[in-house]
């Protein structure tokens, strides 16, 4: 059975009823376990079969069926499906059971979907690579000795190596682009506000948002008709009726695309040839390419570090192991030390992002780095904004290097720095972002991302589409 | 930065790190990339928040849940989450 397609095919074949559900959900099990070695899940949920094998029998019965027609979807294990394990890639969370559905689960559980597992990340999020699970890290499907970026990492793993066909992520700094780049496979970061983040366990509220990693960018637009919408549950969410999927093939005929200098500076060689590349291909299409310049990009990354380590710290205070945690017993413990106990069992990341969140806001310090950080990220606000006033979209690498081996950067926090330099701005300022696979070098996957104007998210699934048209990949041999 | 104020912030946040960790030197090179702020000219900028008007915000009202949801947790009493004694 061909599990590579993707999700509008599978529903076109499901619902004509040449591919069974239950057949298709074996299989992907399989595949799942077949391939335990790449690291892409925490969990898996073998009861799916029975749900396939129940979507199977209402089409057979000519009963209502949801728009996924029991499509195997694995989530990010920081986003809460209820009766499931949330652990966020944390020995703090190893025993937490969801008590609800995020938002975005309850919408596609509604069209019928079916979740088949939890995936990896690095802990919280917090991190470029998948390294930083306490579950172990996740491996690139295209060569397993290369880190698969992150940090939702076992999604874009598990799309690309098909054990499941669509994946939910979540993107605070680049963390559904980036993966999605070194392993081949398209995600979304939509705009800020577009899909609920009710039941997505908390990073970085200001910036971060649920997103689709999925093998084509139709079914992104597909995925996004289903998560996105108002949430009363989440306030920060827009009203938005949106058809993402309406004109995906329009083509960007006549568009003008912003090439930002900042952007591409420190490309390694294969990723300048990419996007060089991508640019002739852009014209080739009838678009044109302007170069421009935002000055401000230079301080993003330190901007959504500051940012982010500020509201990680806050997010994190939760965890006293009291209300969430694991069981640890408290006779013998003072209140204080209990936590300070409890709390060891983060991992280096998060506890560098504490300590970093507990000093860049605090007095005497706030005025250099946090308050600091938060003027950076108007005025990048306000020159994207401008940028847009004079070109449609912005064209770049998703990631400047090239997809780099397990366990050569862990030492140095700062040179995974370099990873997101890219994607931070779309984060920082709320616009919609992609990365679409687009070259190969060596047997590892390029991604290009585009971006475009606040609620213009339509315009840049066309972008990519027109892009995706264009790009071919080798056959990934597992 | 020296590592006594980084110890001190771990402190606070209450996080334990073993005094000859490498947290120290690794969380230094992290604050002497930000300093790359100092050179950002936007002291004339105003941060920019988000604000929500009150009609957007859901009703203030109690939903009951179908679990009991104390049971999740390892240390409860009755309806009272237990924790150890304050010094």
């Amino acid at each position: 059975m061909n599990l590579g397609i993707s999700a509008l095919e599978y529903v076109r074949q499901v619902g004509a009823g040449q591919l069974s559900a239950e057949e298709f959900m074996a299989c992907t099990l399989e595949r799942i376990k077949k391939h335990d070695e790449l690291g892409a899940y925490i969990s898996t949920d073998e009861s799916c079969i029975n749900m396939a094998r129940a979507v199977d029998k209402k089409i057979r019965t000519g009963q209502k069926v949801g728009a996924c027609l029991g499509m195997p979807v694995s989530v990010k294990d920081n986003i809460c499906i209820r009766g499931a394990k949330t652990t966020c890639a944390s020995r703090m969370l190893q025993d937490y059971v969801a008590p609800y559905d995020a938002t975005a689960i309850q919408r596609l559980r509604k069209k019928d979907a079916i979740f088949v597992g939890k995936t990896n990340l690095d802990e919280f999020a917090m991190g470029f690579t998948t390294e930083f699970s306490s579950y172990g890290p996740s491996r690139n499907p295209w060569n397993q000795e290369y880190v698969p970026g992150g940090s939702s990492g076992g999604s874009a793993v598990a799309v690309a190596a098909n054990q499941c066909i669509v994946s939910l992520g979540s993107d605070t700094g680049g963390s559904v682009r980036n993966p999605a780049s070194f392993c081949g496979v398209v995600g979304f970061k939509p705009t800020y506000g577009t899909v609920s983040r009710y039941g997505l366990v908390s990073y970085a509220n200001s910036i971060e948002q649920i997103g689709p990693i999925t093998r084509t960018v139709g079914d992104a637009a597909f995925v996004m008709n289903i998560i996105s919408g108002y949430d009363p549950h989440d306030n920060t969410t827009l009203q938005n009726d949106t058809d993402y999927l309406d004109g995906i093939d329009a083509g960007i005929e006549g568009k003008k695309i912003g090439i930002v200098r900042e952007m591409t500076a420190g490309m390694e060689e294969p990723v300048a040839k990419a996007m060089s590349d991508a640019v002739s291909t852009i014209e080739e299409l009838g678009a044109s390419c302007v170069d421009m310049s935002i000055d401000m990009m230079q301080y993003a990354v330190a901007s959504y570090y500051t940012i982010t380590s500020t509201e990680a710290a806050s997010n994190l205070a939760r965890y006293d192991n009291l209300r969430y945690g694991f069981d640890m017993p408290m006779d013998g413990y003072e209140f204080n030390t209990y936590i300070s106990r409890a709390r060891g069992r983060f991992g280096p990341e998060v506890i560098r992002r504490m300590i970093l969140g507990g000093l860049v806001p605090s007095a005497g310090h706030a005025g250099r780095y946090f308050l600091k950080a938060l003027k950076v990220k108007a005025r990048l606000a306000r020159q994207i904004k401008r940028a847009f006033e004079t070109v449609d979209l912005l064209l770049t690498p998703t990631v400047p290097v090239m997809p780099f081996k397990i366990g050569s950067r862990l030492d140095d926090p700062v040179s995974l720095f370099a990873v997101d330099v890219n994607t931070v701005t779309a984060n920082l300022t709320g616009i919609p972002a992609i990365s679409v696979p687009f070259a190969h070098e060596n047997g590892l996957p390029i991604g290009m991302q585009i971006m475009g104007r606040q609620m213009h998210d339509r315009q840049v699934l066309q972008a990519a589409y027109a892009l995706e048209q264009q790009a071919t990949l080798p056959e990934m041999i597992l | 930065m020296d590592d006594k104020e980084i110890a001190r912030i771990a402190k606070m946040m209450h996080i334990e790190i073993p005094d000859d960790s490498e947290y120290a030197a690794q969380i230094q090179k992290m604050i002497s990339y930000f300093d790359i702020l100092d050179k950002a000219d936007v002291q004339d900028e105003e941060i920019l928040v988000q604000e929500t008007s009150m009609d957007r915000l859901r009703t203030d009202r109690h939903v009951r849940h179908p679990d009991r949801l104390i049971d999740t947790i390892h240390n409860y009493k009755g309806r009272y989450v237990r924790a150890p004694g304050m010094t």
